[in-house]
């Protein structure tokens, strides 16, 4: 198994080198969407070191506080909240949780989805009607109103949120993974590994899983920037992440209460969201352009103009 | 258009939507029988001086002393009626409390549809027919546009336009000073029946900057399609034929080329519809809009699961609706898809 | 001479479902029974859709059979299970049509080539299996260092050798080539073809060589198999099949072939009419009767048998023999 998961990252990375960072770095839509998306993961990663201040100390002294620039100081750059707590550090420890949501319910979907939609490609059978009622469904049900849902009932909370999304998110994965299984098990070279004698398990992670990187590497960038408005959106409306967590959605929130007296409260958090999701999906779109000619060539489709 | 074909083939999506409905019915159900704090423990509330025996009462007289299985079927033969159970907050039926929210929201939901297509159509022709730098920059824009979470628009946008500009009302669906009879629920419809052009004015003044929230990342969506499609139509064959036939640029462009770009596009702006419905959960709560979506959010604060569970199933239906309608349009639309399925 | 394979009424029917109720049975693959000689080339040919392929597939266990046997030195293939199966496919190769299909774009040359070698020789250390490796693509006509290299830096000849070489490392006896060259330009089919035919003389290989080329067929096989929708409709040794054939489908096959031969000069064309029928809805009778020019009351009522007309020589036709 070990040696499974060695070979799939090796297969996972090769994707990730050579011909698609020589296409990304040319393309300036990625170099500023990774830039955007690299400065937020280390605010995120050294937010203890970056944060001028404790997140979570209030100052009612220093409340409402307004940035540089309108009347503040360089001791808050982007100013106080109502209860004096500084707004740059709370952004700065609120990727955190923004990012680490996000990246933890993408990677638990990709789990259960590219399982689910692998097996349900290769066996077909029963496993695969089921999972494509359930995806039926769920394209019917709009992914908001099934999380507000989820959240109804689970209550707010980091990991609620974290199984919300995962539970919201997975079908996509299925979906690609499953409709990709269908066509790779008819490929000559599954069937030439069949003919050597190799067993389900190989032909699965070993043949056709590699061949479905490039759609799961751009798939997920894109649900991880949804997931990042998502769960702001629950935090937003109070059944997301619980206060006095610095989530954005949450600081939106109480933001909204002050957007005639502190208008920075409500903007800067927003700002950071849009941000993050723009530098996000501009890398998405990069690695789709990068990754769809490669992908061609390596199979030897010749595009014909 | 309508030939005895397509007909057929809407009323079959149609009878498909039974068990969509039905899954959902489930799933709600299912969700809502699972909320911490039954009904009654809510509807008591902070009252201490209740006995045992009322509150058992009360327990039965809402059935929730039965099996899962017994609820589950009292539930869907509620649903049947259209009842899906009693509001603590109004102490009326809940589906009736919302129905009444669903005009503000529908009106909300057609504008902001409204918003998208006339900003996305023509900036989509534009960046396709211009190119070069004029096309990156509304490309890039509606990269921007869609990575805005809507409230945060709407907060911009009352930023902006109502507290520093003070050009346009930040709250509500009309001037408190203002009434119209209520025949319709679309204030701006009532307005024009009433002959009350002062409603009119102040209902299209207030909806102008929700149904921006809700149009920006749609239209941003719609833009880049467009926009792909009529380039990859303007390289086509049959358009390198029309010009060929010394057709008018103009004529080439509008006749032939808009019209097969637009009609993919169709589909993804009839799917908006539906994404307005659940969009309206998070504008309408900050523009304090009496629709559906912020009384949902309420009744999440006041533990309202009935009305929760009305919004929920409305908005779905609202949804799979707005699927349909898509796929209708596709089938009308695009000849090729006739007679293939 | 011993048979290696001897097929025995192998079937393969599809079924194909449209919509809830209605299941339709194609049937791909109808009865074939022919034998294959060690260390010779037997001919499978017929147009696209013939059967042959899935007949290719059916016998390596790659589909389930319908029906039949397929004795393998005296083992019935459609019986074997798990191990035994995995034990008998080491003896057993195939090469497919398009190179570029056939291997997994993801793999390294040494992955690709190497596999049979981690499936049926596992004990192998990782040193034997490398030198294993550059020895095989060295004897295809590759570079050793070609190993690193992934399917898509190679040509289409080239991939084709890289296939070939994974099908021959674990040194099998038999080996089905299901069209090997029809996807290679011209110049570099025969370059496969001999390569294929030295590495034949050189490992005693026995091949089922599929192709619709009737050139490169009379070229390199012995023994001529033809089909024609999920039948066998005319068997015979090389030299006797295009010297006399006899099934109408056979002339058709070869009249559409560009001659020198003078003795051929004068023989009348035949040439096949439209397109062969649906395989789910095949004419009944005869089921060449629907483009045969010779076709008479009994071919639509009634399906020929094959039977044996000369030593050696067998058709399914009532118009011949009888």
């Amino acid at each position: 198994m070990s040696r499974t998961l060695t070979t799939l990252r090796e297969d996972l990375l090769r994707f990730l080198g050579g011909p698609t960072v020589s296409y990304m770095k040319r393309d300036p839509g990625a170099i500023v969407g990774g830039t955007i998306f690299l400065v937020f993961v280390m605010s995120a990663l050294f937010a203890g070191v970056v944060a001028p201040h404790d997140p979570y100390q209030a100052d009612l002294a220093n409340s409402l506080q307004p940035p540089v620039g309108f009347g503040g100081s360089w001791e808050h750059p982007l100013g106080t909240d109502a209860i004096g707590r500084d707004l740059l550090s709370r952004l700065i420890y609120g990727a955190r949780i923004s990012l680490s949501v996000a990246a933890v319910s993408v990677t638990l979907a990709v789990l259960v989805g590219v399982s689910l939609g692998a097996l349900s490609g290769y066996f077909g059978g029963l496993i695969d009607e089921v999972l494509m009622r359930i995806v039926d469904f769920w394209l019917s049900f709009p992914a908001v109103l099934m999380a507000i849902s989820l959240m109804v009932v689970l209550g707010p909370g980091y990991w609620n949120v974290v199984a919300a999304m995962t539970l919201t998110s997975w079908v996509p994965f299925a979906r690609v993974v499953r409709g990709e299984f269908l066509t790779l098990k008819e490929r000559p070279f599954v069937l030439a590994a069949k003919a050597i004698g190799v067993g389900s398990a190989h032909i699965i992670f070993r043949e056709a899983l590699p061949n479905t990187f490039p759609s799961l590497i751009v798939l997920s960038t894109f649900q991880l920037a949804r997931n990042i408005i998502y769960e702001a959106s629950l935090s937003f409306i109070g059944i997301g992440v619980k206060p006095p967590n610095p989530s954005w959605g949450l600081m939106l929130g109480t933001g909204r209460q002050h957007i005639l007296d502190a208008w920075w409260i409500a903007m800067f958090p927003g700002l950071a969201i849009t941000l993050v999701v723009l530098g996000i999906n501009l890398l998405g779109d990069s690695l789709r352009d990068a990754l769809d000619p490669t992908i061609k060539k390596r199979l030897g489709v010749v595009e014909v103009q | 258009m309508l030939d005895s074909d397509l007909l057929r083939l809407i009323g079959r999506r149609i009878v498909g939507l039974i068990p969509v409905m039905f899954g959902i019915a489930i799933i709600v159900f299912l969700v809502f029988s699972f909320v911490p704090g039954d009904p009654v423990t809510m509807l008591i509330g902070k009252q201490s001086d209740v006995s045992e025996e009322f509150i058992q009462q009360l327990r039965h007289k809402y059935g929730l002393d039965r099996p899962l299985y017994v609820r589950f079927f009292y539930f869907l033969r509620q649903l049947i009626h259209g009842d899906v159970g009693i509001s603590y907050q109004f102490n009326r039926p809940a589906l009736e409390v919302v129905l009444e929210r669903l005009p503000a929201t529908v009106e909300l939901a057609f504008f902001a549809l409204a918003v998208a297509i006339v900003i996305a159509i023509p900036a989509g022709i534009f960046a396709a027919l211009k190119g070069g730098a004029v096309d990156r920059g509304i490309v890039g824009l509606s990269v921007v546009g869609f990575s805005m979470p809507n409230f945060w628009i709407a907060m911009l946008l009352i930023l902006v336009f109502g507290t520093t500009l003070k050009v346009l009302p930040i709250s509500g669906r009309l001037d408190v000073t203002l009434t119209v009879e209520r025949v319709t629920g679309f204030y701006i419809l009532d307005g024009i029946l009433a002959g009350d052009w002062e409603v009119v004015r102040s209902a299209l003044s207030h909806i102008i900057l929700p149904a921006l929230s809700l149009g920006i990342p749609a239209a941003a969506l719609i833009v880049r399609l467009l926009r792909n499609n009529l380039i990859s139509v303007l390289g086509a064959e049959f358009i390198r034929a029309a010009r060929a036939r010394g057709l008018r640029e103009s004529v080439v462009i509008y006749k032939h080329a808009l019209r097969n770009a637009l009609i993919p596009t169709i589909n993804i702006v009839a799917l908006q519809l539906g994404f307005f419905l659940t969009g309206s959960f998070f504008v309408e709560t900050v523009f304090a809009w009496p629709g559906m979506g912020r009384l949902a959010v309420d009744a999440i604060y006041a533990r309202d699961y009935p009305v929760v569970i009305a919004a929920v199933m409305i908005s779905a239906l609202f949804f799979v609706l707005s699927n349909l309608l898509a796929d209708i349009l596709i089938l009308v639309t695009d000849p090729r898809t006739r007679g293939v399925r | 001479m011993t048979a290696l394979l001897s097929l025995r009424d192998v079937a393969k029917y599809f079924e194909i479902r449209r919509g809830v109720f209605e299941r339709r049975v194609v049937k791909a693959v109808d009865g074939i029974s022919f034998d294959v000689e060690e260390g010779q080339t037997v001919g499978l040919v017929g147009e696209s859709g013939s059967g042959k392929s899935t007949l290719a597939l059916t016998v390596l266990r790659l589909y389930e059979p319908t029906g039949g046997q397929a004795i393998f030195e005296g083992v019935n293939l459609f019986e074997l299970k798990g191990r035994e199966l995995t034990r008998v496919r080491r003896k057993m190769g195939i090469v497919f049509q398009d190179p570029y299909l056939s291997l997994n774009p993801v793999k390294r040359v040494r992955d690709i080539v190497g596999l049979p070698l981690k499936v049926h020789m596992p004990k192998l250390s990782f040193e034997e299996r490398e030198s294993m490796i550059r020895e095989m693509l060295e004897q295809v006509g590759l570079k050793a260092a070609d190993v690193e290299k992934f399917p898509h830096e190679f040509s289409g000849g080239q991939r084709q050798r890289i296939a070939i070489a994974r099908a021959l490392i674990v040194k099998p006896k038999f080996l089905i080539l299901d069209e090997p060259t029809s996807a290679l330009d011209l110049s570099v089919q025969a370059k496969i073809l001999n390569l294929l035919l030295d590495l034949q003389r050189e490992f005693r290989l026995t091949y089922l060589f599929i192709t619709h080329d009737m050139n490169v067929i009379k070229h390199i096989s012995d023994r001529i198999n033809v089909m024609y929708l999920g039948k066998l409709v005319e068997s015979a040794e090389t030299e006797e099949l295009f010297e006399r054939p006899l099934h109408p489908y056979t002339r058709a096959l070869l009249s559409s072939v560009p001659t020198l031969d003078p003795r051929q000069r004068g023989r009348k064309k035949m040439l096949l009419r439209g397109d062969p029928p649906d395989p789910a809805n095949p004419p009944p009778g005869c089921r060449f009767s629907s483009r045969c020019p010779l076709a008479d009351d009994l071919c639509r009522r009634e399906e020929p048998p094959l039977v044996q007309v000369e030593p050696g020589h067998w058709v399914a036709c009532h118009k011949v023999g009888g």
